[in-house]
């Protein structure tokens, strides 16, 4: 296993509110990491560090075994968009493109083929000649991902690529994400939309007040919450849930009184037998699992857009 | 560097303010001169009333007076001719200086403003991309100077004094390459502060008003009185108003006593120096949450 990028033992604070508290993150090379979490969390001052935008309290981070500081330039090997896109106002979308590449020293020729490859990536190429201060949120997303895109680097992190684009757009983005992960590149994009990490991440690290709190596949962390959920009259509930018990499945009552949710039992059908001997009949005979969206609430305890 | 100088072009090449005030100074420098010598050489009003009218006094009063004008433009006129005119253009710092303030200021803090200094992080070394950006800042403080001074080459053979070309009136100058430097040193500070003060804003308009009081303390620390009767008197000679006064001023004046000119120049040099070196350490450790 080779790890990409390595931070260990985070630690920021502005002022009294810890941003970071400890966190460990480790994304292996040809992997696409999600970092999830709510508002707050910590992932964009995580992602400032990683590319040594702010400097950590504590802790270090090393990418492709270097060792990240202030005095640590990205360069053509790591691309990254963090926060939200900024540009030069005044230049166009190709020009704030070419900054870049006259920094990096780059031949025309060449500056001019990635400039329009990228730009047709992002679906830019119609607007390139335009001054980025007329840019819309969702073309200044594009532009920002097609910044961070132009050296064709092997590690992309990404913060929010998706904010601001429209369904169109986040779709034409997430199948970008997937065709460049298929490129064998090593991928860190931070989001707080739970159905886009888990279309396009094969890793999800969820990050709370500043620490990890869970890390794996999205099918490993979704793995404790299978169960089989039952919808039965209301005064067929206590019996059944008696008969459960006895079985020795795990049994809790939900969204009201009629109901069930069931852990640990192997199938629908030893339920549905061991209900019927009880005289109980079942409306409904569900199996679930947790969905990222179940797993990220239950971990982050974020409900309905409040923290408890 | 030459990427870095190349980058920079690509960044402000295209900025529509730069290019005007470019312009626009070393115009502004050629009016001056031109102003000048038209207010040194235009005769002054004659106003001189006798009660009772003695139309005789009033005419010798005249005479007397055109004859001290004519003497005193006739002493001025080698100071507007080439290549006295150089340092006279180059002595005409205030718009040079509001030039650099404002490219200083303009081309650093607006960096944090837009927050494409994180651009500048993750593609090139900070410190070196400060440097480079100081670097052409000179540059162009400098090249605006030189547009100056080509207008006060050839503005000298384009007047006249009472119908003769004012060249006629040219003369040696001491000490030219001397003041010329001089006058280019005495520009520095002022960029380099202003760019100290983008670092430490990171704004423009907060830069403005760290750099309006920087100056205004400098003047003050010049201009106060006490220096005099202190263990400390040559301080004066050493701010950046004092040593710019030192080394512009006339040889009898009294900073000239205080410190030699070498001196007021070494402090020049370290007040472009020192505030450079200190916004690059600054810049290089800065957190950006631009």
């Amino acid at each position: 296993m080779t790890l990409t990028i390595e931070a260990t033992g985070l630690r920021k604070r502005y002022g009294n509110v810890a941003a970071l508290d400890g966190l460990d993150l480790a994304v292996e090379e040809g992997h696409v990491v999600g970092l999830l979490g709510p508002n707050g969390a910590g992932k964009t001052t995580a992602l400032r560090i990683l590319v040594g935008l702010v400097r950590a309290d504590a802790g270090s981070v090393t990418i492709a075994g270097e060792p990240v500081s202030q005095t640590w330039v990205a360069g053509e090997r790591v691309g990254a968009m963090v926060a939200t896109p900024v540009f030069y106002p005044h230049l166009s979308g190709s020009d704030n493109l070419r900054v870049l590449a006259a920094a990096w020293g780059w031949p025309r020729a060449r500056t001019d083929a990635r400039i329009a490859a990228v730009l047709g990536l992002v679906d830019l190429a119609g607007a390139s000649g335009r001054a980025a201060k007329g840019y819309s949120t969702g073309m200044r997303q594009r532009l920002g991902i097609a910044l961070a895109l132009l050296a064709d680097p092997p590690i992309l992190i990404l913060d929010e690529p998706v904010n601001g684009l429209d369904p169109a757009g986040i779709v034409e983005i997430r199948d970008l994400l997937i065709a460049l992960a298929g490129g064998g590149r090593t991928i860190l994009v931070s989001s707080h939309l739970l159905t886009e990490v888990e279309k396009t991440c094969d890793h999800v690290t969820i990050v709370d007040r500043g620490r990890i709190v869970a890390a794996g596949t999205p099918d490993v962390l979704a793995s404790g919450g299978e169960r089989i959920e039952l919808r039965l009259a209301a005064d067929e509930i206590p019996t059944a849930r008696r008969v459960l018990e006895a079985a020795g499945f795990r049994v809790t009552q939900r969204a009201g009184p009629v109901e069930l949710w069931v852990e640990g039992a192997p199938n629908g059908t030893t339920l549905s037998r061991l209900l019927a001997a009880a005289g109980c009949y079942p409306d409904e005979l569900i199996r679930r699992r947790d969905s990222l969206e179940d797993v990220f609430l239950r971990l982050t305890g974020v409900s309905d857009g409040h923290t408890p | 560097m030459r990427h870095l100088l190349a980058a920079d072009w690509v960044r402000f090449g295209r900025r529509r303010d730069l290019w005007i005030l470019f312009a626009l100074v070393p115009v502004v420098l050629a009016i001056m001169f031109v102003s000048e010598f038209n207010s040194a050489t235009t005769p002054p009003a004659f106003s001189f009333f006798m009660d009772p009218p003695d139309p005789v006094a009033q005419a010798g009063a005249r005479a007397q007076m055109l004859a001290d004008w004519r003497l005193q433009v006739i002493t001025a006129l080698p100071t507007f001719a080439f290549p006295a005119s150089l340092l006279k253009v180059a002595g005409n710092l205030g718009p040079v200086i509001l030039l650099a303030i404002y490219l200083a200021t303009a081309l650093v803090g607006g960096e944090f403003e837009w927050g494409t200094v994180r651009t500048v992080h993750l593609t090139s070394n900070r410190g070196r991309t400060l440097a480079v950006r100081v670097g052409v800042l000179v540059g162009l403080v400098g090249m605006v100077m030189v547009i100056g001074l080509l207008f006060a080459a050839i503005l000298p053979f384009l007047l006249s004094f009472e119908g003769a070309p004012l060249q006629q009136h040219a003369a040696p100058v001491p000490d030219f390459w001397f003041g010329i430097v001089t006058r280019l040193a005495a520009l520095l500070p002022f960029i380099a502060v202003p760019v100290l003060m983008a670092v430490l804003a990171r704004s423009t308009g907060f830069a403005f008003l760290l750099i309006l009081l920087f100056f205004a303390a400098d003047v003050a620390v010049t201009a106060a009185p006490f220096w005099s009767v202190s263990p400390v008197p040559w301080i004066p000679a050493l701010t950046v108003s004092g040593s710019i006064s030192r080394l512009l001023g006339a040889p009898d004046a009294p900073l000239a006593s205080l410190v030699p000119a070498g001196v007021s120049m070494t402090a020049l040099l370290a007040w472009a120096v020192l505030p450079s070196v200190a916004a690059i350490s600054r810049f290089r450790r800065l957190d950006l949450n631009e």
